[in-house]
């Protein structure tokens, strides 16, 4: 993927990129295509001013002359009246109006405004109709009813053969909705290659990909172009497959555009996934001193302070937020979890709730208010909003993740095995997960795959605590583990390797210190050695574990009890 | 929940909360203070009192004073409070502590953790029954339910119910609250300030998560831009006020114009108002603060809007039990701007609706209410309502009172039965039981706001027995003793009365001075400013009557008359003085016309004994004086009887000089001598100097008539003239004290020719000079 850096200064590459950049702006924009237009935009300013240091995107994306020919063009006058009549109705809020002012248009803009104000209208009153967050009418029980129409009018326009991006784009969209996935996935790899800055579609083609596997076939699919390593940044990311290549990735865009504050996001949920927390909020925290009223990935921001336990600062962001949107699901996410650290559960429910009332899709708040209900002990109402999450972004791995923690609850091991193994999937290389999973085995009078997972999740701490060293979950769970994989070699009578892992507990105290765990593993150890007359060791032990305090009464009598023994062999 | 819709809504006020305000904040860092035993004893008194002040002020309790209760909690008082205690840190006086403690709050999250900490400061309830001692070291604790503890739990409560929004606004006021401490903390604190070594950096004591950020950061200014604009009107920052406080001044308004019935100054009505405007919401009470306000100026169509809009707002929160009350409030209203029979209606209603409520409370008042009506506007009240009063009323509503506990209201009805009885002409003494009852409900039960009508009735009384000293002193005694939280009202009743008795005595300046003097407070209330004015007009009416000033008479009485609502007591003088003017005129028909529809008016509304009895004896004057003294006779001679037989001394004093003087014009003389000479000392008991002039100057008509009876013994007749001199030079300095000019010159005409017939020459010419120099100078 690295080429060397092209010798040449290619200001004129720049520039035409900076064209190519503001054309693709306005064009979303007056398809009233706004995040796309927003992040366009957005990538177009933090364009260097000087030409950077390695070129080769530059080169690649240079744009075909005939490439979004007939895009901006009206048939006539009067189809340009009428587009710019529905778009300012469209503007208000007014999607039915606008779609009737523009029907049968044929200009490229007026037809895919037609369609798209349709489509927004039924989406518009699908909310409505689904009435409260988690109510009765809540979820996949109503439709779009505007989709089945939409369809047949998209199908009857694509089918001359003509390459619109942008009617592909809605394309996609509808069959989308429909969960019609292949097709889905046809018309949007159609629509980027006419015309690669729709990013819009690019959005939409990530939510298809649902795997690594996904992504490498989608990228023989695409053409060589600069959006195509957005793209493969963002899937990655959003898959967590972080690696050296992604990284790479970061750092070419980076050259490209220095300022972007999307890519400092995107570098810092690399470093989220992971579990290099300080690095990821390093880069929050730039960001959001760069740009103290942008409130895009706040939420993610919110979720690594709270696992990093800061909820003073915490409570800093969401005090941000607020001064910028209260009525953003962002902010809600945000205060959402900052009363979850303070323990007021009800309070963030409400907040995710809000969050949720202000866009149903929002991945986050799903997950977090199912976290919330799990606490509350309320746990159908937990596996409903995981479900919801799920529905929403397959590859959450902590709605997952929770829904097998709330099965786990309600002590329905086999589906929560289930759960634990989607998440797994989605992130082979996370301790917590295999855990999760060996502790089910465990359950499930498994004790073969339970150890067999136990020891994946040691060897997955090991990967991410030399990728990036952080200590919060290192050694501790790994004791944890350690003793669980002895306790289960002792039920599955080896005691030769569950000997094996309580010394390999042992040897984490000189960096641990005493602890509840290494007591266990002594106090083990101890019957163990006792058990098999080896009195000096056993009694070594026990008196460790006394002067630790640790166990006191046990050791005491453990103590006592081989100090006579020893005596009765060695009368004095 | 909140919805999408609302994001368009514009943004809240930063100074204002539910309950919270940093200045509550500042008070529980106190306390927290000292719960970890920093105050040393000698410091906890004062501490202690500053704190209840303002918590106990805040529950309206210290109200009654005539200042509204400290909203909000100045650092600056603070300061002064604390800066001199030393704390139990050596070398630190408690205002370190204090601002340490408020300092250390440097990020929200802080000032989250320090509002739910403050729980623990309270006595755990399972433990109740162990005693607290306190000991060194040890935390001292709050009982759940003492002042601070209640103090601490709402605060809490509060907190915990703010969405994350108010609580950031709350955060942003507090930094701006304790923003200028920022120097001095600084000072004591110099190893912080200059480990930091912060120059042309925002300060990061503020929030820690903005250390080292230039103070222009857009970060910085999109957080704290707001405190900026704060710190900008620093005294708005300060006087931060919450919600509740809003609503306690509110209530405090209200309780002035209900209870006391007068309207706040006007520069504390401005300060007020500055806090409300700077709010978007109002509390619906200040439309009910609005309508008191425009009622009491006297704004007729604004305290009518008014009410309808407090009314509409509160409707949707209390329903439908508050209707009684806004019928209530409607009649008064209308029948303070003279609606009378609108008035009526709407109490009808009321009393309706409060039976269908069973709101006895509303009821009895309504009842009363309507009594008192009736007794005032007779002529406005439907038969149907009249004929009840009648019936039921008094003995009625004392009943209901006891029943319902309600004392004022029933010292109220015995003082109306008091009332009652006496303009009823009935038994005197019935009369001062009511009175004596009403007094011992009022100091048995605390009654402040009664005392008022109970002395003042008292007073009335005493002026009726003649006893005008007792009456003064008891209008005195009123005044000096009980103004606190007596009513308005009678404050200016009292004054008012006091004025008039003063100008009976022929003191006319002086009374009118004392009218000038009345506290401006009283008069905000544009009907006790009426009440006021028409008391001063026609104390200077009098004076002009009597100084023969007709012209400037006549135009005062026209004044007078204008106005629309005067009381029923002032009417009466008014239209004597009316009759007296005619007099003084000559115009004797008109007078007596005038005389006659009056006393039809008082027979149909069944008005006040005493009044009634006056209109007879002037009538029966204007007849003598005409020349008719057989049935002027008659007149006077039943009206002394009834005014005998109910005790009203004054007006038989009266009657008797009217009746002597018809005598002397029927050549009785020594019968109308020995009439006023045997109660002439009570005459002078009454202190009314145009009575005493009239009484001495037809005591010595009648000395000077017997003189005439003498033709033959000179001396006895020199001895008749000599007596009768002295009553005429008396009578002279009576008139001499109302100023009454003319008067005076009559007395030294007849002076004149009583020396004429001893024949003292000398004497006479000095009579009759003066006399013309009288009728000049008049």
């Amino acid at each position: 993927m690295a080429s060397p850096a092209a010798p040449e200064v290619a200001k004129h590459d720049l520039m035409i990129l900076r064209k190519d950049l503001r054309l693709a702006a306005k064009r979303t924009s007056d398809r009233c295509l706004f995040h796309a237009s927003k992040w366009l935009a957005e990538q177009l300013n933090s364009l260097p001013q000087n030409v950077p240091s390695s070129h080769h995107y530059l080169k690649v994306h240079s744009s075909l002359p005939q490439e979004g020919a007939g895009l901006d063009t009206f048939v006539n006058d009067d189809e340009e009246d009428k587009y710019h009549l529905a778009k300012s109705y469209f503007n208000v809020n007014e999607f039915d109006r606008a779609a009737r002012v523009v029907e049968g248009c044929v200009s490229s803009k007026a037809a895919f405004l037609c369609l798209y104000a349709k489509f927004m209208a039924g989406e518009k009153r699908k909310d409505e109709e689904s009435e409260m967050v988690l109510g009765p009418l809540d979820g996949n029980v109503t439709a779009n009813k505007e989709l089945p129409i939409l369809t047949k009018k998209l199908e009857t326009m694509l089918s001359d053969g003509k390459e619109d991006t942008f009617l592909l784009y809605l394309y996609g969209v509808v069959l989308l909705k429909q969960r019609n996935e292949k097709p889905a996935y046809q018309a949007l790899v159609r629509s980027v290659i006419s015309y690669p800055y729709n990013w819009a579609s690019w959005d939409e083609l990530k939510t298809i990909t649902r795997s690594v596997e996904d992504l490498s076939r989608v990228l023989h699919d695409l053409p060589d172009h600069l959006m195509t390593r957005f793209f493969e940044l963002l899937a990655s990311q959003e898959l967590y497959h972080v690696n050296e290549n992604v990284y790479t990735l970061v750092e070419q865009l980076t050259d490209v555009f220095p300022r972007s504050s999307w890519l400092k996001s995107q570098r810092a949920l690399l470093s989220y996934h992971v579990k290099d927390y300080e690095e990821s909020e390093k880069i929050f925290d730039e960001i959001m001193q760069n740009d103290p009223y942008r409130l895009d990935f706040l939420d993610h921001y919110s979720n690594i302070l709270y696992v990093m336990d800061k909820r003073s600062k915490l409570a800093f962001v969401a005090q941000v937020a607020s001064a910028t949107d209260k009525f953003r699901p962002e902010t809600c996410c945000v205060i959402g979890n900052y009363f979850s650290m303070r323990s007021e559960h009800e309070k963030s429910i409400m907040y995710f709730r809000r969050a949720l009332n202000l866009d149903r899709n929002f991945l986050s708040a799903w997950t977090l208010l199912g976290h919330e209900f799990v606490e509350l002990k309320n746990t159908h109402a937990a596996i409903e909003s995981y479900r919801r999450a799920i529905d929403v972004n397959r590859k959450d791995y902590r709605a997952w993740y929770g829904l097998g923690q709330a099965y786990e609850v309600l002590e329905m091991n086999y589906y929560a095995l289930y759960y634990y193994q989607r998440a797994g999937a989605l992130r082979p290389y996370d301790s917590q997960m295999w855990a999760a999973m060996a502790a089910c085995y465990e359950k499930m009078n498994r004790p073969d795959d339970a150890i067999k997972s136990y020891k994946r999740a040691l060897s997955g701490n090991a990967g991410t605590s030399a990728a990036a060293a952080n200590q919060w979950d290192g050694f501790e769970l790994n004791t944890k583990t350690l003793i669980k994989i002895a306790k289960l070699y002792e039920r599955v009578k080896r005691s030769d390797e569950a000997v094996h892992y309580m010394e390999m507990c042992l040897k984490a105290e000189p960096d641990l210190g005493p602890s509840e765990d290494i007591a266990t593993a002594k106090n083990w150890l101890a019957h163990y050695e006792k058990d098999r007359m080896n009195l000096g060791r056993a009694l070594q032990l026990a008196q460790e574990l006394f002067d630790a305090g640790l166990m006191v009464e046990d050791s005491r009598a453990m103590v006592r009890d081989i100090r006579n023994q020893l005596d009765m062999d060695h009368p004095r | 929940m909140q919805n999408h819709g609302a994001a368009t809504r514009p943004p809240r006020d930063p100074t204002t909360g539910r309950y919270l305000t940093p200045g509550k904040l500042a008070l529980l860092a106190l306390i927290s203070l000292y719960t970890e035993n920093r105050i040393p004893s000698p410091s906890i008194i004062p501490v202690l009192t500053f704190v209840l002040q303002h918590l106990i002020a805040n529950r309206g309790q210290l109200s009654t004073q005539n200042s509204p209760p400290p909203a909000a909690i100045s650092l600056e008082s603070l300061q002064k409070l604390t800066i001199q205690e030393q704390s139990a840190v050596t070398g630190r006086t408690i205002y370190d502590l204090l601002l340490k403690k408020l300092w250390e709050l440097n990020s929200y999250d802080a000032l989250h953790d320090f509002v739910v900490n403050l729980e623990s400061f309270l006595a755990d309830p399972k433990q109740a029954d162990k005693t607290y001692i306190r000991s060194d070291g040890d935390r001292s604790f709050f009982t759940r339910n003492s002042v601070i503890g209640a103090f601490i739990r709402r605060a809490t409560l509060e907190f915990s119910r703010m969405p994350f929004a108010e609580a950031i606004q709350l955060w942003q006021g507090f930094i701006a609250y304790r923003e200028p401490t920022l120097p001095q903390w600084k000072k004591r604190n110099l190893s912080l300030a200059h480990s930091t070594g912060m120059i042309g950096t925002v300060d990061t004591y503020n929030d820690k998560f903005l250390a080292g950020l230039p103070i222009d950061h857009p970060l910085v200014r999109h957080l704290y831009g707001a405190v900026d604009d704060m710190k900008l009107q620093g005294e708005r920052a300060h006087g931060m006020v919450s919600v509740d406080d809003v609503e306690k001044l509110l209530e405090f308004q209200v309780d002035c114009m209900q209870r006391l019935g007068t309207r706040v100054p006007e520069t504390m009505q401005l300060q007020l108002k500055a806090i409300l405007d700077s709010r978007a919401s109002k509390p619906n009470l200040q439309y009910y603060v609005e309508f008191l306000n425009a009622w009491r100026s006297g704004d007729y169509q604004g305290s009518f809007e008014c009410l309808h809009q407090y009314f509409d707002y509160t409707m949707h929160t209390r329903e439908r039990t508050f209707y009684q009350y806004a019928l209530l409030n409607l009649a008064i209203l209308q029948a303070d701007f003279g609606c009378n029979r609108e008035s009526i209606l709407a109490m009808q209603e009321t009393v309706n609706t409060a039976r269908e409520n069973k709101d006895v409370a509303c009821l009895n008042f309504a009842l009363s209410w309507l009594y008192h009506f009736h007794k005032a506007h007779p002529q406005d009240c439907p038969e149907v309502i009249a004929a009840r009063m009648e019936r039921e009323s008094l003995s009625f509503l004392k009943v209901k009172a006891k029943e319902s506990g309600m004392h004022h209201l029933q010292s109220m009805a015995h003082l109306s039965e008091a009332k009652q009885a006496l303009s009823g002409a009935e038994s005197l003494g019935f009369a001062f039981e009511s009175i004596l009852r009403s007094s011992h409900l009022n100091v048995s039960k605390g009654i402040q706001n009664a005392f008022g009508s109970q002395m003042i009735l008292q007073s009335s009384v005493w002026g009726r027995l003649g006893v005008s000293y007792a009456a003064m002193l008891g209008c005195e005694l009123f005044v000096t003793k009980y103004r606190k939280n007596s009513p308005v009202e009678d404050l200016v009743r009292a004054h008012c009365r006091t004025a008039f008795l003063i100008a009976q005595k022929g003191r006319f300046e002086e009374a009118l001075e004392r009218l000038e003097n009345l506290d401006a407070e009283s008069l905000r209330t544009l009907k006790y400013h009426q009440y006021w004015a028409t008391y001063g007009g026609l104390i200077r009416l009098r004076r002009e009557l009597f100084r023969g000033d007709f012209a400037a008479a006549e135009y005062n009485l026209q004044q007078l008359l204008a106005a629309t609502s005067t009381e029923p007591d002032c009417i009466v003088e008014i239209q004597l003085c009316k009759v007296q003017l005619h007099m003084a005129r000559r115009n004797f028909s008109e007078a007596l016309d005038l005389l006659n529809n009056f006393a039809e008016d008082m027979e149909r509304d069944k008005g006040d004994i005493g009044s009634r009895l006056r209109v007879m004896l002037y009538k029966a004057q204007v007849l003598a004086k005409c020349g008719r003294a057989v049935k002027a006779l008659s007149l006077t001679l039943r009206a002394a009887a009834i005014a005998w037989r109910a005790k009203l001394l004054v007006v038989l004093y009266f009657a008797n000089a009217v009746l002597a003087n018809i005598l002397i014009q029927m050549h009785e003389y020594a019968v109308a001598y020995a009439l006023l000479d045997s109660i002439m000392p009570q005459i002078l008991e009454c202190e009314d100097a145009q009575l005493n002039g009239i009484c001495l100057g037809i005591l010595a008509d009648a000395q000077v008539g017997l003189a005439g009876r003498e033709v033959n013994d000179k001396k006895k007749r020199a001895e008749f003239l000599g007596r009768g001199l002295e009553m005429l030079d008396k009578c002279f300095a009576e008139y001499g004290k109302l100023g009454d000019k003319g008067m005076q010159a009559e007395v030294m005409n007849k002076k004149a020719r009583v020396h004429n017939i001893l024949e003292n020459k000398e004497l006479r010419n000095e009579a009759a000079a003066t006399c013309i120099q009288l009728k000049k100078g008049g």
